[in-house]
């Protein structure tokens, strides 16, 4: 009886070990058929952030980029080449001092309540975009803009009080609303773009469906849906199984098993121009010392980061810049930082950070797994040369609230963040502007050479002065851009039109099923 | 009766404001705020500006002004405003309950199904060998936490197989079947997670009832072996039964969190995550006091009901 | 699970109903009546055997469990049992180092639960009357609020050190644990023996040390199994949902986590971290379930 009983039990925990062992070690999987084939016109997107709200101008995560281009228009637009042009827009033209620039709007676009488009709905939108009491992220683009004016039904005249050659660029994602209905956006968004918004649960999903009275030409998907997979690995099951039809930002670790996947493709930007920030206060020490900056930028194995953090979905760079080195604007007299513990150790010791020291590494709990890879990897390096890094993560909030807004003291600490940028340095750089970077930096060479390369009309001049204002940057070590990261999108293989921007912004308004 | 029934019921009044006063509190420790969250790490922002969007979110009042607000709007049936975007916290919990609502209505049912048969057949030959492994079985099936049985299902069924889908979810009111489909794993998590001790429970509550004088008696009578079970011992034996039937929606509702969570299901549970993650303190703070309410609701429910169903209880015996 | 146990056995009656006396005695009675001590040897053993394996951990992992190799997410070998992960560190020291950190929260919740429970259930006890009603009232709202919920608050507050994760996870479960003592003390109370010291002029206070504390021992003790199973289990949700112990540091429940997000990369990652969960959890539940039969044998003795 005993025996019998032992026997049984035994039996059931072997049972349940082996059940249990046997289902997680089928994890490779089959290669997934995907999803899609003709006739289909509805698509599933997913992403591992929500989206909490609609408005363009107080975005609040990244991800809600994805609608802008879906639901909205703005004067200019970026193509999938990079090149800066019409969107509402038809043509425009510039004063020979850099100052005042007139946008001619294309005829016939109306909003999605039928309501056209005039040049004063266009101001009314900057002026909202301008507004002290509106908190967008667009604001430092549009600072130079002293007035906005619509001069007739069509015509809006902006002035500026310093030359900007770029400012087309600048105004990208200045997205045209109707502002009527503002306190309806989140519930009734109205804009000009392809689609309009049939359902909306904040943090969830957003149903889009196609807006008919579009200006341009019709968009091939009647309805894109767009999810939130918080939980990365389902997400990846989803995209396999063709649950999903697109998943934005692949987990870099996950990217390698679809290559060579038939049912998937990846969709990469260009020119990337997305970049891990880490922030250190350069008003306290030790990291007021351009040596202890310099110090930290040769202690970091770039290699490894690149190939155990980011799985190999990036670019080096070796010279701390923000702008990547296929990046047209790349240049400068620059100093190489790769990894070279000696040199580190040395600068370290000169700015008083010896052996026993102890850095704070401030990261974010539960997301954003490739930072803490980050984090272990110059944890293990500075620890070679006797310098202690204590990892601290802490959920968003907390998080966020030691280092922001500019202006904050946080010494000896470094705080991994991202830049999502476009390739344009005038959007880009501005970031080491003072009162932008919570590193803190002030430096007046480098916002003179700024100014003077934002100003600056003629290509080839302009390359030369971006060029001086990265050499600074260089030298100075603002902030450390261990690598150049590349956000990668997977999407059923029958998917055709998909694109990305360099920052990393999903582009889904040409999607379409082959054949 | 009455005099019962009046107690119960104000006793759960009581612990309702008893909730919502530490769901305050407790919630009004959380480092950062709504603000701040919202502004991401907008570049540009000055400390001048965050106070100001502080002060029209109302998070610049005394915190018993804000409670007293919160309470006073929850008896005009307003909930409040979520901080990041246009949507009332009704809206939002009306968007969200029927997810929750679902699952823990199926779970509770699958759970069931799945308790009372093995139960019974555990229970005809105590200590026999198929009582032996059920109740193997379940011991072990309790010691998974809920998001390892859901890990496991979503290998197994949904990356290995491909028969279900691994997460996601589509309103009954579009399409019932697709609906039920996306239901199945994270319902059968949530059952799987508390079959075991239902199992467990009535399993010694039938083998006490078959050894019970009156089922002999019935036997006795010619009452055949089918008939005495289930017609008399399992009757008798699920009236303790309520009583875990109203402990086990309650842990459901507890388990939806995170179940939620691991099949992207757009329910009460995601929408409390999502709040803490972006401190929205309005959402958050209705959402878990909903979440309380319906737990102290169920309690309620089966204490009245047990008090009907068995009048031994009905005195107002001395708590102990 | 173990918390439904714990929230079955042990009542979290908001009614006059005394889950206790109704619940404990059914479940614990038909069937199982045969003391089968091989099993409380058996999930003693293992407890042990995990428990020593991972205070031992520096001298029995085979490697430092943060030391990085370029063999990133190799499988199961001899080198490595259990595999590398994403830094090529040995999963297996990991597992062990991790057991550490997990056994300290365990452990230090457990106590604290303990440590508080009993002062609390024992203050009701014996004071009455209104302050009984409070502090019972007060473990009742605490109780409804869902323990998850609970904690994802908490945690978000305080924030995830092994210590403040100790105590949230302490101070959640001590409401229940209040419940318990204070019903086995009141069915102790009532015994001839207290009542007859009583009014002899016996000591209140003597008489609870000397006389009560050690008679509701093992009712605590079950109380204690179940409260260990419970923690390990919220640490690990917690850890799942991204706020339990941060990485570098990791306890068995933020090595699933990482693990199951790497999941398409190897499957010894999520897997094994789990399997000690599950047994740990298994084999508290089972010591709890023998102890409880061994407390209810006694009782009737």
């Amino acid at each position: 009886m005993l025996l019998r009983k032992k026997l049984a039990t035994g039996v059931i925990a072997a049972a349940a070990v082996i059940a249990l062992s046997s289902c997680a070690g089928t994890g490779g999987g089959t290669l997934g058929e995907g999803s899609g084939g003709a006739g289909q016109s509805s698509i599933t997107v997913a992403a591992a952030q929500g989206i909490p709200q609609l408005n363009p101008a107080i975005r609040t995560f990244a991800w809600e980029e994805v609608l802008f281009p879906l639901l909205w228009n703005g004067l200019t637009q970026t193509s999938e080449s990079g090149e800066i042009e019409g969107d509402l827009a038809e043509k425009w033209e510039v004063s020979d001092d850099q100052q005042t620039w007139t946008f001619t709007l294309k005829d016939g676009v109306t909003f999605s309540n039928g309501d056209p488009l005039t040049a004063e709905a266009v101001v009314a939108s900057f002026e909202y975009y301008l507004a002290p009491e509106t908190a967008t992220q667009e604001k430092t683009k549009l600072e130079a803009i002293t007035s906005v004016e619509a001069t007739d039904e069509r015509t809006v005249v902006f002035t500026l009080d310093q030359p900007t050659a770029t400012f087309p660029a600048g105004i990208v994602w200045v997205k045209v609303m109707d502002m009527d209905e503002l306190d309806q956006i989140d519930k009734n968004p109205i804009g000009t773009g392809p689609y309009t918004v049939k359902a909306f649960t904040p943090d969830n999903s957003v149903t889009l469906v196609r807006n008919d009275a579009y200006f341009g030409e019709a968009p091939a998907l009647e309805e894109i849906v767009i999810e939130k997979a918080a939980e990365s690995t389902a997400a990846v099951t989803g995209l396999r199984s063709g649950d999903i039809d697109v998943l934005w930002s692949v987990p870099q670790g996950d990217v390698a098993q679809f290559e060579g996947d038939s049912a998937i493709s990846l969709v990469r930007p260009d020119n990337p121009s997305q970049w891990p920030s880490w922030e250190m206060d350069t008003t306290s020490a030790p990291f007021n010392d351009v040596r202890a900056r310099q110090a930290l930028a040769y202690s970091i194995d770039r290699e490894a980061v690149l190939a155990a953090a980011y799985a190999d979905q990036g670019k080096l760079a070796p010279t701390n810049n923000a702008l990547g080195e296929n990046n047209a604007w790349f240049g400068g007299e620059l100093e190489d930082y790769s990894y070279d513990l000696d040199k580190a150790k040395a600068l370290f010791a000169e700015a008083g950070v010896t052996e026993g020291s102890t850095l704070t590494w401030w990261g974010v709990a539960g997301q954003y797994p490739e930072w803490n890879t980050s984090a272990e990897i110059l944890q293990a390096s500075l620890k070679e040369i006797g310098i202690t890094l204590k990892i601290e993560n802490n959920d968003i909030g907390t998080w966020v609230e030691k280092f922001y807004p500019a202006g904050k003291s946080y010494p000896a600490t470094i705080v991994p963040n991202f830049q999502s940028t476009p390739p344009e340095p005038a959007y880009s750089l501005n970031f080491y502007l003072e009162g932008r970077c919570e590193c803190n930096w002030v430096n007046p060479d480098f916002q003179a050479a700024f100014d003077a390369a934002v100003g600056e009309p003629d290509e080839a001049a302009r390359k030369a002065k971006w060029g001086e204002v990265q050499t600074i940057i260089n030298r100075e070590v603002p902030l450390i851009v261990p690598i150049q990261a590349t956000v990668v999108t997977a999407t059923a293989s029958a998917l055709d039109g998909v694109w990305v921007e360099g920052g990393g912004q999903l582009h889904l308004e040409n999607a379409s099923f082959k054949g | 009766m009455t005099r019962f029934i009046l107690r119960r019921v104000a006793i759960s009044a009581v612990m309702l404001i008893a909730t919502s006063l530490l769901v305050f509190i407790v919630l009004r420790l959380l480092p950062g705020d709504p603000v701040i969250t919202r502004l991401g790490s907008t570049p540009g922002v000055d400390a001048e500006m965050i106070e100001r969007l502080r002060a029209e979110a109302g998070l610049d009042a005394p915190i018993w002004q804000q409670y007293l607000n919160w309470i006073a709007g929850m008896f005009r049936g307003d909930f409040g405003q979520s901080y990041f975007n246009q949507f009332s916290v009704n809206e939002l919990i009306a968007q969200r309950l029927p997810a929750t609502l679902e699952l823990t209505a199926i779970a509770v049912l699958l759970a069931l199904v799945i308790a009372v048969p093995t139960a019974v057949f555990a229970s005809l030959k105590p200590l026999g060998w198929l009582d032996r492994v059920l109740t193997a079985i379940s011991t072990a099936g309790m010691a998974l936490p809920q998001f390892l049985i859901g890990i496991v299902l979503i290998v197994v069924f949904a990356v290995t197989l491909r028969w279900l889908p691994a997460r996601g979810y589509v309103p009954f009111s579009e399409d019932p079947g697709l609906n039920l489909v996306g239901m199945i794993l994270p319902a059968v998590t949530l059952a799987l997670a508390s079959a075991p001790l239902l199992i467990r429970f009535l399993r010694a509550s039938m083998i006490e009832t078959l050894a019970a004088p009156f089922i002999r008696t019935a036997r006795g009578k010619g009452v055949d072996r089918a008939g005495v079970v289930v017609g008399h011992a399992l009757r008798n034996a699920l009236i303790p039964g309520l009583t875990m039937l109203g402990l086990i929606v309650g842990y459901t509702l507890g388990g939806v969190v995170i179940i939620e969570y691991v099949f992207g299901i757009p329910g009460l549970g995601s929408l409390a995550i999502d709040s803490v993650f972006k401190r929205d303190y309005a959402v958050l703070q209705s959402v878990v006091l909903l979440i309380s309410a319906m737990f102290i609701l169920t309690s309620l429910i089966v204490d009245l009901l047990y008090g009907v169903l068995d009048p031994r209880l009905r005195v107002g015996k001395k708590r102990g | 699970m173990a918390s439904l146990i714990r929230d079955c056995e042990l009542g979290r009656n908001v009614a006059n109903l005394t889950t206790q006396k109704l619940l404990l005695p059914i479940m614990r009675r038909g069937g199982s009546l045969r003391r089968t001590p091989w099993q409380t040897w058996v999930a003693v053993g293992v407890l042990g055997l995990i428990a020593i394996a991972c205070i031992a951990a520096p001298l029995v992992a085979p490697y430092d469990p943060t030391q990085q190799s370029p063999d990133r997410f190799a499988g199961m070998s001899g080198a490595h049992w259990f595999g590398t992960d994403e830094l090529g560190r040995d999963l297996l020291s990991r597992v062990l180092h991790g057991g550490q950190l997990t056994l300290f929260i365990v452990l230090g919740a457990t106590l604290i639960a303990m440590v508080l429970g009993t002062a609390w259930g024992m203050a009701a006890a014996f004071l009455r009357g209104w302050v009984d009603e409070l502090l019972m009232r007060l473990a009742d709202t605490v109780m409804a609020i869902p323990q998850m919920l609970f904690a994802l608050v908490f945690i978000s507050a305080f924030g995830a050190t092994p210590l403040k994760l100790a105590v949230i996870i302490g101070v959640l479960l001590t409401p229940t644990t209040a419940r318990l003592v204070r019903s086995s003390v009141l069915g102790e109370v009532q015994e001839d023996y207290y009542t007859a010291a009583i009014s002899y002029g016996a000591s209140k206070g003597r008489l609870l040390l000397r006389e009560v504390l050690p008679n509701v021992a093992g009712p605590i003790t079950v109380q204690a199994a179940i409260n260990a199973a419970n923690a390990l289990l919220l640490e690990a949700s917690m850890s799942f949902v991204g706020l339990g112990i941060q990485p570098p540091e990791a306890t068995w429940g933020t090595l699933v986590q990482q693990g199951y997000q790497k999941m398409y990369q190897s499957t010894g990652y999520v897997l094994f971290p789990a399997i000690f969960i599950f047994l740990t959890i298994w084999m508290l539940n089972l010591l709890a379930d023998q102890l409880g039969e061994t407390a209810q044998a006694k009782g009737r003795k």
